[in-house]
């Protein structure tokens, strides 16, 4: 399959199931940390799990859960849709 | 399961040796099994304390084992050394203290989330060669098809390397034998660990982490999607907007429910424990002030204080519970909808609704927030949530209110309720526009696995608390009680004449026993009610009605809002007195609805019962809440400003209650 970059995308406007890597968090430094620690970071895959409110994402062997106003200040880079 | 044979963690050297005292911290990321680890190291023999210099309880335990004594220090859970957080501002302190004094750190690490974990054993690896690694978890990362070669890791690493799954105690006996033999190699033997570097940035530190993770983990087999579709419909369900809150009320519901349910018969045991108790003093002492102070101000004293405490312990073992099961962290994102209108978090839902059992364990449980401001604002407002110990005086007020209409009693109780939430909302809205300017931080959280809650860590956690509420509240309420005792029994009054005619009337022999017996009776409520009125306390009620006056209050009610400063229920207990009633609750309501002021009116209006139940929700009225307020803020003037604001609103409600009624002629 061939990789196609899209442009990033708020993590509150990505349907749930689709894949993605972080691109930007435009939060505050801890809440950026945090994050971080949970990680969820550029060189990570992350899958949604479930779009809204909230929205939660699974990163690795972490669930996280955002509050929809978080995954707005999120943006992602999200993985082409699979066939 | 079992777990792989132990790694590096062979038994030191056999025979008697020199006693050896070490200090270990324990680390790791939140919802690891720190906790559950704790446990199996230091069991009962755990005790709770804050932080040198902070306010965050850090329990400390001791592991004895041969010639070896540990002392083991239980760090909060966190994800990053480097986060600005209080509790990795606290793992960093003692981290640089440990480093000093080469302590033993062992870090925890769930074996099926591995690479993510080790990015903060990196961290510690960086500085600390005394370290040992509890590979916990491995059953879940057996569930999920990972196998972890716990040998490759100790190669990789340079520092022992324990497998287990702390959840079933199994690894624990390894553990004890790795610390053992690390405590023998002080000074010497341990190897370099190899980490890297100091200083490493987060990215590095996430690079190396990774390469460590793909060196030691490989796929067993592809994990079924039965579990993780499982996980997913139940999160769904449980953070739905309509489900998920209709989860949460049920839940809570039930948590109270079983709360008054479970701790009714033992607090019905204390109470007639500690009744037993004053009887015996009262037959063993001789009358006189000794024995009213034993009886009346230190057993009446530990009484009032120890009869909330099985509610306390079983709120904390039902939110242990709760918590272990994961639930919480759906049920933080259910509330935060509602709370972040008000500038509270989703995290402040269970100190709002445990303050409904009690504002101190209310208080603290906000250690569960997070953020500081987010903090400060719950532990302000959450006195305003009505508590069991505003139930009694709600009882009288709404039945003096309503004697004609009892239907619109139970209305008016869960107004008050509504009321107090209400004023707490509200507050904090206030507070977050003003004082504490700014929004709840917007909520971030790991959503732990889905799993069965460990009752031993709910016992534990629930006696901790439980020791905690008596040594902070306790000292507070008898020194209090105490002091109240004296204010309201000197100077001693001479009893009246009634009384003194009562008595002699009871003792004439024509008497029958039960007239006099009822003669008796009379006229110590007589005596009471004089001893009441001449009392400092009755002083003191004179001195401040006139502070009172506009909220229609007479000395009596002024003097039942002084002494009720220090616990709320003690309002019904001084209006029985002073009323002369007695003793049970039929005569108590009795009593106080025929109560007089000095000019002959009642001293229970309808608006006057009316401003007094506003006062009383809205009022602080628990001086133990500012003590424990005081510690959790770190602060006096949180608690200042507590009581100020609290006593303000509720003068204020009060004020515009009994004007208004009066005002529409209804008085």
């Amino acid at each position: 399959m061939s990789h196609v970059r899209t442009q990033p995308i708020a993590l509150s406007a990505l349907g749930a199931g689709r894949t993605g890597r972080l691109h930007e968090a435009r939060l505050d430094a801890q809440s950026v940390g945090l994050l971080r620690a949970l990680g969820l970071s550029g060189a990570e895959e992350f899958r949604l799990c479930k779009a809204g409110e909230p929205c939660i994402l699974q990163v690795g062997g972490t669930r996280i859960g955002v509050s929809r106003t978080v995954a707005s200040q999120i943006f992602v880079i999200p993985d082409p849709p699979s066939a | 399961m079992a777990v792989a044979p132990v790694i590096d963690t062979a038994p030191g050297q056999p025979g008697p040796q020199a006693p050896v005292r070490l200090r270990a911290l324990l680390v790791g990321n939140p919802n690891t099994g720190k906790t559950t680890l704790f446990n199996l190291l230091c069991g009962a023999r755990a005790k709770t304390s804050n932080f040198p210099g902070t306010t965050t309880a850090l329990r400390t335990g001791t592991l004895k084992r041969g010639h070896v004594s540990v002392e083991v220090l239980d760090m909060p859970g966190i994800y990053d050394e480097m986060l600005d957080t209080p509790e990795a501002r606290i793992v960093r302190n003692a981290m640089g203290d440990a480093r000093q004094k080469d302590d033993l750190v062992i870090v925890i690490v769930d074996a099926s989330n591995l690479s993510r974990h080790l990015v903060l054993v990196g961290q510690l690896l960086a500085a600390h060669t005394r370290l040992i690694l509890c590979l916990n978890m491995l059953d879940v990362a057996e569930r999920r098809g990972l196998a972890v070669d716990a040998a490759a890791l100790v190669e990789r690493l340079g520092v022992p390397v324990v497998p287990m799954v702390a959840a079933r105690g199994l690894g624990i006996e390894d553990l004890r034998r790795a610390i053992e033999r690390v405590a023998d190699e002080h000074g010497g033997s341990v190897r370099a660990a190899s980490g890297p570097p100091a200083d490493a940035a987060h990215e590095v530190l996430t690079a190396w982490a990774r390469s460590v993770a793909a060196g030691v983990v490989r796929r067993t087999e592809e994990p079924g999607r039965s579990g993780r579709e499982f996980t997913e419909r139940l999160d769904r369900l449980l953070t739905h907007p309509v489900l998920g809150f209709a989860v949460f009320i049920a839940v809570m519901g039930g948590l109270f429910f079983a709360l008054f349910f479970l701790a009714k018969v033992p607090m019905e045991l204390i109470d007639a424990t500690f009744a037993g108790l004053s009887a015996l003093v009262q037959h063993y002492f001789p009358a006189g002030a000794i024995r009213d102070l034993l009886t009346d101000g230190v057993i009446g004293g530990i009484a009032g204080t120890v009869v909330f405490l099985p509610q306390i312990c079983f709120l904390f073992f039902l939110i242990s519970l709760l918590e272990d099961t994961g639930y919480l962290a759906r049920a933080a994102f259910v509330m935060d909808r509602f709370l972040h209108r008000f500038g509270l978090p989703g995290h402040a839902f269970v100190p709002l609704l445990t303050a409904h059992a009690c504002a101190l364990p209310g208080i603290m449980s906000t250690r569960l927030i997070p953020d500081r401001r987010d903090r400060l604002v719950t532990i302000l407002v959450a006195p305003f949530m009505s508590c069991s110990a505003r139930l009694p005086v709600f009882v009288m007020l709404t039945s003096l209110l309503f004697a004609g209409y009892p239907a619109l009693a139970p209305v008016a109780f869960a107004g008050c309720f509504m009321l107090g939430a209400g004023a707490a909302f509200l507050s904090a809205m206030l507070f977050s526009h003003t004082i504490l300017k700014g929004k709840a931080r917007p909520i971030i959280l790991e959503l732990p696995a889905y799993q069965v809650p460990s009752i031993r860590n709910a016992v534990l956690t629930a006696r901790d608390q439980g020791l905690s509420f008596l040594k902070t509240a306790g000292t507070a309420i008898m020194a209090i009680c105490v002091v109240m005792w004296w204010l309201s029994a000197y100077p001693h009054v001479a009893p009246p004449a009634e009384a003194v005619a009562l008595r002699a009337q009871a003792s004439a022999a024509a008497t029958q026993p039960a007239d006099a017996t009822a003669m008796v009776d009379q006229a110590s409520r007589l005596e009471s009610r004089a001893q009441q009125a001449g009392s400092f306390a009755g002083w003191l009620g004179h001195a401040i009605q006139p502070v009172f006056a506009p909220l229609g209050y007479d000395w009596q009610l002024s003097a039942g809002l002084l002494t009720s400063f220090l616990a709320r229920e003690v309002f019904v207990s001084t209006m029985a007195v002073l009323a002369g009633a007695g003793d049970d609750e039929a005569g108590v309501m009795a009593g106080v609805r025929t109560m007089r002021r000095e000019d002959g009116r009642s001293v229970f209006t309808p608006a006057t019962s009316a401003s007094a139940l506003v006062f009383f929700v809205l009022a602080m009225q628990c001086l133990p809440t500012l003590a424990v307020t005081r510690r959790e803020s770190g602060s006096l003037k949180w608690s200042a400003l507590q009581l100020g604001y609290m006593s303000g609103v509720a003068y204020l409600a009060a004020f515009v209650v009994y004007q208004s009624l009066t005002a529409m002629g209804v008085s």
